[in-house]
């Protein structure tokens, strides 16, 4: 992220050097003729300033999974805060000092023994960042979106889960104003495991419900 | 692999929005698209960083110029081609300007302007390299 900043810091004090440290040597992209045209627009209308910007990118960097990972290790340890998040996540989330009061709702799905669920936005790339971080990329692929509804199963093969032909699987499409995220089943064994090192098992995939947490 | 097989061999017609993929194999087989999913990690580019930035910014949870349901409108007016084939980010970035002209931030006039300016400095720069 230091590189960005410095590169957008650079910039404003280099207008002599017209293009961009990172762009320069090679022909732009269509994307990145939009993306340098539409930046210099927004900031000479005062639309955006730098400092936001950079402001912006930095608190990008520090959304990860390992907040959504902390709060399902916090759930599977402790009953009552469970039950208060499956009832009524956001609010139990902001109990925890979480600001997410302009995100969209949120919906945790709980995995059961008889039951894996698997998150999906169909129609765009809805997606709960304040838990999850930035999606990755196959999140907002063509083929994911197409595909993840039709055969759950065949899709989940290749991300390496074999779901037991027994097991129910429910796909959720999310949407803009309503996101899901999958609590995975605790590993047996775990349940002694420290919460510090259950967040460290319980991984981005495992939320979204594409893998499930491993124990080393 | 029944279900993609059926999917495969239904007559593919566009009645629905090019956005509206779940289900929808065909309809990214008969565009050319690569039905795989390709499970490799892809960090942002700096300017897929700086559009996601942007795109944040302007949002209702920033300066509130423009919302997901406007940025999702913008985009599924797309054609079926453009909305396929262009990345995730140049499609958000499309609609981010789509809507800036739409509500008046910029004209499509300036945005010509700066588009060509861009390109100009870029050609520019990669003389003074080669030079």
């Amino acid at each position: 992220m230091a590189d960005h900043q410095n590169y957008i810091h650079d910039h404003t004090h280099s207008n002599d050097h017209a293009t961009h440290p990172d762009l320069d040597g090679h022909t732009l992209s269509d994307g990145e003729v939009w993306e340098a045209a539409l930046r210099e627009l927004l900031l000479e209308k005062g639309v955006i300033t730098l400092p936001e910007l950079n402001d912006q990118m930095n608190r990008t960097a520090s959304q990860s999974a390992a907040v959504g990972a902390s709060i399902i290790a916090k759930a599977w340890k402790d009953q009552k805060f469970k039950k208060a998040l499956l009832a009524n996540p956001k609010a139990t989330i902001a109990d925890l000092g979480h600001d997410i009061s302009t995100m969209p709702d949120l919906v945790i799905v709980e995995n059961r023994v008889d039951v894996h669920n698997v998150v999906v936005c169909t129609l765009c790339s809805c997606y709960p960042r304040y838990m999850l971080g930035p999606p990755p990329e196959w999140y907002r692929s063509a083929a994911y979106r197409a595909r993840v509804v039709r055969d759950p199963r065949e899709v989940l093969i290749e991300f390496g889960l074999n779901i037991s032909a027994e097991k129910t699987i429910r796909v959720y499409d999310s949407t803009a104003d309503l996101r899901y995220m999958v609590m995975p089943l605790c590993p047996p064994g775990a349940e002694h495991t420290p919460v510090k090192h259950l967040q460290t098992i319980i991984t981005r995939d495992s939320m979204i419900g594409v893998g499930l947490p491993r124990l080393p | 692999m029944t279900d993609d097989k059926q999917a495969k061999s239904h007559t593919h017609v566009e009645t629905r929005g090019a956005h509206d993929l779940g289900g929808f194999l065909n309809h990214l087989l008969a565009h050319g698209i690569d039905a795989r999913i390709s499970r490799e990690e892809m960090p942002k580019t700096p300017y897929e960083e700086r559009a996601d930035a942007m795109l944040l910014l302007l949002s209702n949870a920033g300066k509130g110029f423009l919302n997901i349901h406007a940025m999702r409108r913008a985009s599924e007016q797309f054609t079926h081609e453009d909305y396929l084939k262009l990345s995730y980010y140049d499609r958000w970035l499309k609609a981010m300007v789509a809507l800036c002209i739409e509500t008046g931030v910029f004209s499509d006039h300036e945005w010509q302007a700066k588009k060509q300016q861009v390109l100009l400095q870029n050609k520019a720069a990669q003389k003074r390299i080669s030079d």
